[in-house]
Formats: C-alpha cells, structure tokens, sequence
C-alpha cells in the first residue's frame, strides 16, 4: 500500500489501530487551503508589484548648447518628461510624433524645464526650431502588464 | 624689496596680458577639421565629385540654356554673386542675397530660413524654381540623357549610365562638399603662429568673443553656430518665419547665421544684402537691433571705441585666405 512520505496524522491509525474519518478529511483540506493560502499571498503580491510598475514615471533630459544629453531610460506612455535646458543659450523644442503631428514646446531660456507627457508608444524625434542640429529620437515601448503574464503562468 | 614686489608683480601681470585671447575662448575651438563629411548613402568619390563639378558649371541645366549654378555661385566672387539680390529676382518680393556654398558640407540646414535640411535637397531648389534656372526635373534627365557625354560621366559616377534625378542632386552635393574656405591667417595662428595675425587683430578676437559676443552666433572654425535668429533688422521678410508656426516667436524674422570667411571686402552684407561695409554691420550689433518679441536673446547692445572696432575689423579680416578657384571644367557634348 502507498503511502505518502509525507504522510500526516490522519493516515496513523489511532491508538486502537483505527483509521479516523474526520482527520482524513482534515489532511486533505489542509493541503487545499495551503495551496489557496499560496495562490492568494503570490497573486496579491505579483498585483502590487505590476500596479506600481505601470504608475507613470518622470524622467529627466538635459539640453546643452546643441545637442541633448545621451539618456539611459525607458520611456512608457503617460510617463512625463521633464526637459531641462542646461545650456547658455535660448532653445525652442519641437516634438513631431510618429503620425507627423507636431507639437511646440515655448522658448526654453537657459535653466528653464520644459515637460511633455508620452501621449503612446512610438518614436518621437526632438528638434530645436533655432538650432536644426539638435535632434534626438525617444522610442517609447508599450507599457509591460506584468500581472497578466504572471497570471498566465499559474 | 618693494622692487622685487614690484617686478614679481610684473612677471605675473604681463603673461597674462599676453594670454588674454586665450583666456576669453579656446582657440581649439576654432581648429579646422581634419576630413569633409557626407552622409552614409552618398560618400565621396572622385567620380562623383567630377561629375558634380561639370553640372555646377552647365548652363544646359537652366531652362533657356542661359543660367548655371555657377551663375549665382561664382569662384570670383567667393562662391556668391556679389549682389545685393540675385540675378532674376527683381520682381521677387522679399528676395534675398545669395549665400555662398563655401564650407556648406558642415551645415544641417541649409537656404536662409533652412527649409533644406541637406545638401542634396538644396541642389534641386534653384533649377526647379521659377526665377532662377526654372527647369523641371524630368525634363532636366530627359536633356541629359540625350547628351553622350553626360551618360558616360554618370556610368563612371554611379555605375549606370542613365541620368537620373537623384544622380544629379548626389553630385551636386558631393562638388559643393569639396568647396572649402582657403586656409587663412587665423588659422595659422590658431594653430601657435603668434605672428600670424598683428596685435591689433589679436585685441579683436578678445572683444569678437568677449565685450562684443559675436560668438554667440558666429561660433566654430566656420563662425556660424548654423542656428536661426533675428538680429532685428529693419526688414519685412519673416524668414525661417515664414514656414515655422507663429507660436514659435524667436524664429520671426529669423535667418540663418552666415559665415564670417570669405568676406566680400565690401559687401553685400545681411541676408537682404542692406549693407555695406564691416563697419555699417558692427554699428547695427552695438546699437542691438529693432526690439521686437522674436529678436534673439543672443542680442544685446554694446559700445565699442574706435580703437575697438578696428581691432575687431581687423580680426575680421585674418579669416579671409583668399578666393577659392578652381578650373571651370570643359562641358561634355
């Protein structure tokens, strides 16, 4: 006869060498409501994390005399962008999105930030109107939903 | 022991005196580059150039058979026409004064108001527009291609002897790329020869990127910063303005900074060609410009000496090295 190696009390026969009925039953509920007890804890858990990942952040480019400053960050939409020109000179930053649309940033004085909300994935290239030589591409990635992959894998 | 005071002070004082330029701008700043750029999809190639050169030169790419680039672009008068505005334009409202093409392989904007953003763009603008070579492009390949020589420079040029619209925008480009201002006294002297330029023009360096700020815009070996402004010119022309939207006020009226080599020795001056001496044009920047909402913030009012104002012609002068020519080509049959 099999028996579990980890087999629990209610597979014992009691003192008299009896089976017990209720304890059988409360062996396997044990192991049901461990396995929802772990389900809930991960799910709850893995939700907190995608709900903070998707929260929409701010991110920082710096404007020299004429060029941007290299970024390392990755945009979503909704993220904001806070453009800062630390030039000594005036700029006025244009957006064009990947549909053509346009959007004028105002005149940038030296020290002043600008800031611009990802509207949605895509390339958005950023020029100056007065200075044609800067030029600089975002490439915004869709947003990553972690709680669906996650739930996928359970 | 007041004299040795005295002359330590001396031997701190005067070497800094001497090294005042330097300490005001970076000469470096101002070292001519060792290599002509081009963009990946046309590099430079003698074949390219040569082809170039003998459609700059070929009145055949005008309408009428009368007008070449060259025509407006002239090796004897710095790659310019020397008028106030060029040649067909009389009835043009708003014409401006023809640029030179000296040193454009380094621009990322090109026309006064930069609605060219490359050379090969640009290189089609003057055939095809009315007042100037007024031509059509198919028309233009049509005529070429009916011109054995032509197909032959174009099979050495891009291995296919058919003519073709972009053939001819890349070899035009790829000429004007080689066109590049002589070596001139300022460049001998950035480079350590402190008697390549006198005293005089020295101290006008110092107010050029000093007391004056005609850096600001004029910046670089080639002394454009290739940016746009209004310098308050008294001049209807909105420029760059003209197709940037009107929320964007620092670009009404305004045009692309133009380079200080190759001056003509009397002008004309100003994208408008209004005026004409060194003189007239440091008289305008001292006095700051028409205040308006979209003059440039690079615009602030000086006062300079007489004394200061030669030295800044004076400066001015040491970054002519003289005219650029070249032996017109002989134009295929």
């Amino acid at each position: 006869m099999y028996r579990q190696q980890t087999s629990n009390k209610s597979h014992k026969p009691n003192v008299n060498g009896q089976r017990r009925p209720i304890m059988d039953a409360l062996n396997i509920s044990w192991w049901l409501w461990a396995a929802s007890l772990l389900i809930i804890v991960a799910v709850s858990g893995w939700s907190t994390v995608s709900a903070s990942e998707s929260e929409p952040r701010a991110h920082e480019i710096f404007l020299f005399e004429h060029d941007f400053e290299r970024w390392a960050f990755s945009a979503q939409p909704q993220d904001r962008i806070d453009i800062i020109n630390k030039s000594t000179i005036s700029h006025a930053i244009y957006i064009t999105y990947p549909d053509g649309t346009v959007i004028n940033l105002d005149v940038q004085i030296p020290g002043a930030t600008l800031s611009w909300q990802v509207p949605h994935a895509g390339e958005f290239v950023l020029r100056c109107w007065i200075h044609p030589i800067i030029s600089a591409t975002l490439v915004v990635d869709e947003a990553i939903v972690l709680s669906d992959t996650k739930a996928g894998r359970i | 022991m007041r004299l040795v005071n005295l002359l330590l002070g001396l031997c701190v004082l005067i070497p800094l005196h001497t090294s005042q330029a330097d300490t005001v701008a970076n000469r470096a700043d101002f070292q001519r580059p060792g290599a002509i750029p081009a963009p990946p999809d046309n590099p430079l190639t003698e074949d390219k150039v040569a082809l170039g050169k003998t459609l700059f030169f070929d009145p055949r790419l005008s309408r009428d058979g009368s007008m070449s680039c060259a025509t407006c672009h002239a090796p004897d008068h710095r790659w310019s026409d020397g008028r106030i505005i060029p040649l067909g334009s009389e009835e043009v409202e708003n014409a401006r004064r023809t640029p030179t093409v000296m040193n454009s392989a380094w621009l990322s904007a090109l026309m006064w108001d930069g609605r060219a953003s490359s050379l090969e763009q640009q290189a089609i603008l003057p055939i095809t527009t009315a007042h100037e070579m007024n031509f059509d492009m198919d028309e233009l390949v049509e005529r070429l291609n009916g011109i054995d020589g032509y197909r032959s420079l174009f099979l050495k040029a891009f291995a296919d002897e058919q003519v073709s619209k972009t053939g001819i925008a890349r070899a035009l480009a790829s000429f004007q790329r080689t066109l590049i201002s002589p070596r001139a006294p300022f460049d001998d002297w950035v480079d350590g020869d402190e008697a390549a330029i006198s005293v005089a023009a020295q101290r006008g360096f110092t107010i050029f990127t000093g007391k004056a700020q005609c850096i600001a815009c004029h910046s670089s070996w080639r002394f454009t910063d290739d940016s746009f402004h209004d310098i308050g010119l008294d001049s209807p022309d909105l420029g760059r303005g003209n197709w940037v939207p009107a929320v964007v006020t620092l670009m009404q009226h305004a045009f692309k900074t133009p380079t200080l080599r190759d001056l003509p020795e009397n002008g004309p001056f100003m994208h408008n060609g209004s005026m004409h001496s060194l003189e007239q044009v440091i008289e305008h920047y001292e006095q700051g410009g028409q205040q308006r909402a979209s003059l440039s913030h690079e615009m602030q009012a000086f006062e300079l000496s007489d004394g200061e104002r030669d030295a800044l012609i004076a400066f001015l002068k040491t970054l002519d090295g003289g005219p650029l020519s070249i032996t017109v080509p002989d134009l295929p049959e």
